[in-house]
């Protein structure tokens, strides 16, 4: 059970990053510098995890779970920014704006559709006394 | 992983695959033979011609082409002033056999000079998705496909020409607040087909009947007055191959734009606003001031290019429109701007005859600024936001501080190009999309050297790599789609988008030049688009399905499938054309 949930999360860690890469340097590329700083640390730091968890070194646990904190927290300040430029495009624009604005809040849910659920589920199991004893074995 | 997990898998990986390969098999077209060589259809055209003219016409040759069978109909269709006024279709043994039969008899000699034939060889036939109205209504591919209908064991045509002519294929509106329509009309085919038929409600709907699609190989004859009538233009998408694109050609555009605009106006200033070109009716309703005023700069703009004093003289005249209704033009933001940017244009090589109602207008514009930089867009109703008005208004006052020298307007363009391209976007999901800011690009090449700031040409510079992941590349869609913008070839798009844009993109590219760092891959992005804005321009050789050419010729029509002209979009294509031409090699 644990081999397997092992297997799975390393293989989803490098999806995933791979999967952010494409999204923030090809779908959709943003002009501030900060985004894909920060997205390239997320992915790097996935990729590693994930990597250390398929070859089940005790150092994959320790940076999945740095890449997963990492992650949800850049889930969270995306999700409020979101929120953020949600009011602002309303106030600014008015009616106008308000088209914009609700895209926004709808880009802030599926934001956590994307990069919130996963981490939350690899945090409760990395933290799982069974996987701790696995790895330091 | 046992049998049964095995079997599941397969199962769900297989059946969509498989799923997939039958109806691709179902729906697709067989492939065409391959198109006839020039001077055959030119033959073809000639001899057709012959018939139509009365003359004797020496029996077409089955070779070169003509020899292929021609078990699915040929149609010859003469157009007179954009009308059908005889379509004749046959079958044969070969196609030589086939135009052979479907030869119009003789017209009048007036009428039969002002005719144009053109000549439909149906290439392949399919099936449609029919019965559902929703799969229907995207069953065809817009102004290339055709449908057929078999109706109680009766034939009944509607050629892609027909389809565009009875404007079928714009059916679908679902944003109220956009001119964006898409999808088969099929309510309207259907009553078109009934009547075709002479069908009752109740009889349509008793009668056994089926839809299919098929595909042409069309051309047509030159337009009356050319001097070889016998060279065969190719017709796709109710369009005719595009001129050359070069220097020569760009300036012979934008001058037939600004011919187009000067028939349109009236004796007291006002432009006829839209003009159907089925039709040859035009309308006036909802007429927009600032598009009134967009189109007197864009006189102004050839007058003081082509030194011609007729256009000089259309612009004044347009600008006597403005005291009658400068109540109406002070009352919002875009239209004062667009007047000032009239009145600026002409300045720049003529007089300053108009410099009092500048001032007038620049003290309307100062007092509409808000502290941030931007604007508030309506006198009655401040809070309220409109589209181009903040871009229009910095373009504005970047050119009165250039006339004026005044300070006051330079600090005022300063910040109005400031909250442009910065303030309006300093938000984190500002990082990722850009709305309309040709204006903006604009303004912001228009202030350089007077207001620089290396924020304005990296934001333009961005723009443009915004853009440029919507602009259709080569062979990325269908050919007549390149250098347009949209979001997916199933819509043909709008001519407008891509002038504004590109409009916008000669800006981001001369004002990167003169600050020392041009971008290649904006100036290629231009030329795309002039490429595709030439195509698309009013010209005799596509004017086949209008009422009176002579009226639309150098306009440009929203898009293939509307086929009006609005002064706008004149303007725009025209300024793309007039300030594109030094982005094209000599």
């Amino acid at each position: 059970m644990v081999a397997r949930g092992l297997r799975l999360y390393g293989i989803l860690n490098l999806s995933f990053a791979a999967f952010y890469a494409w999204i923030a340097y090809d779908v959709a590329p943003s002009r501030r510098p900060i985004y894909p700083l920060g997205v390239g640390l997320v992915c790097a730091l996935l990729a590693g995890g994930g990597l250390g968890l398929l070859v089940r070194a005790r150092w994959g646990r320790a940076v999945s779970l740095v890449a997963c904190w990492t992650l949800l927290c850049g889930c969270a300040a995306t999700v409020v920014a979101l929120v953020l430029s949600s009011a602002y495009l309303r106030g600014v624009y008015g009616w106008f704006g308000r088209g914009a604005a609700l895209v926004s809040l709808l880009f802030a849910a599926l934001v956590f559709e994307l990069a919130g659920l996963i981490p939350l589920f690899e945090i409760r199991f990395l933290r799982r006394v069974e996987v701790r004893d696995t790895l330091r074995s | 992983m046992t049998r049964f997990d095995r079997r599941l898998l397969f199962g769900f990986s297989a059946s969509p695959a498989t799923l997939r390969e039958v109806i691709f098999a179902w729906v697709r077209l067989p492939e065409p033979p391959p198109p006839l060589p020039a001077p055959t259809r030119a033959a073809v055209l000639a001899a057709l011609r012959a018939h139509l003219e009365g003359r004797a016409a020496a029996p077409l040759p089955a070779t070169q082409g003509l020899d292929r069978p021609a078990h699915l109909p040929v149609f010859v269709t003469v157009y007179v002033d954009g009308r059908v006024a005889v379509r004749r279709q046959a079958t044969g043994p070969t196609l030589a056999a086939a135009l052979q039969a479907a030869a119009p008899p003789a017209l009048p000699t007036a009428e039969a000079a002002r005719a144009r034939v053109k000549v439909d060889l149906v290439t392949a036939r399919g099936p449609v998705p029919w019965r559902s109205t929703f799969l229907f209504g995207f069953a065809v591919a817009p102004g290339v496909d055709g449908l057929v209908l078999d109706f109680g064991g009766r034939t009944e045509w509607f050629l892609p020409d027909d389809l565009v002519e009875n404007e079928l294929l714009t059916g679908l509106a679902p944003f109220a607040f956009m001119e964006f329509e898409f999808g088969l009309a099929v309510p309207n085919l259907t009553r078109l087909a009934a009547l075709r038929m002479a069908a009752s409600r109740e009889g349509w709907s008793a009668t056994d009947k089926r839809w299919q699609r098929f595909r042409t190989e069309a051309f047509v004859e030159p337009a009356a007055g050319v001097p070889d009538r016998s060279a065969a233009l190719a017709v796709f998408r109710a369009n005719t191959p595009a001129p050359a694109l070069n220097r020569t050609a760009l300036r012979a555009a934008a001058i037939a734009g600004g011919r187009y605009l000067l028939d349109k106006l009236h004796p007291d200033g006002s432009f006829l606003y839209q003009y159907d070109t089925f039709t040859d009716r035009s309308s006036s309703a909802d007429y927009s001031l600032p598009r009134h005023f967009g189109a007197a700069m864009y006189l102004a703009q050839l007058g003081r290019y082509t030194h011609d004093p007729a256009f000089r003289e259309g612009a004044r005249r347009a600008f006597g429109y403005f005291e009658p209704h400068a109540q109406e033009v002070m009352d919002e933001t875009g239209s004062a701007a667009l007047a000032v940017l009239a009145l600026t244009e002409y300045r720049l090589a003529e007089d300053n005859r108009y410099d009092a109602t500048l001032r007038r207008l620049g003290d309307f514009l100062l007092g509409m600024q808000r502290p941030g930089g931007d604007f508030d867009h309506l006198v009655y109703d401040r809070p309220v936001k409109l589209m181009y008005y903040d871009g229009e208004a910095a373009f504005a006052l970047t050119r009165l501080a250039q006339a004026f020298g005044e300070p006051r307007y330079q600090e005022a363009a300063r910040r109005a190009l400031d909250w442009l391209t910065h303030d309006a976007y300093d938000h984190f999901a500002g990082g990722f999309y850009f709305g309309e800011d040709h204006w903006t690009c604009m303004a912001a090449e228009a202030a350089y050297p007077l207001i620089d700031s290396a924020q304005y040409a990296r934001f333009c510079d961005h723009y443009a790599a915004f853009l440029r992941r919507t602009q259709f590349q080569e062979s990325e869609g269908p050919d007549d789609f390149t250098g347009a913008y949209g979001f997916t070839p199933f819509f043909p798009p709008h001519s407008t988008p891509a002038a504004s844009r590109t409009e916008a993109m000669i800006s981001a590219y001369v004002l990167g030049r003169r600050r020392g760092h041009p971008v290649e891959a904006t100036r290629r992005q231009v030329v795309r688009s002039l490429r595709y804005l030439l195509a698309q321009q009013i010209r005799s050789e596509n004017s086949y399905l209008m009422a009176n050419p002579a009226r639309a010729l150098g306009g440009w029509m929203q898009s293939p499938l509307r086929r009006f002209v609005r002064i706008d979009f004149v303007q725009h294509a025209g300024d793309a054309l007039l300030r594109g031409q030094d982005l094209v090699p000599e």
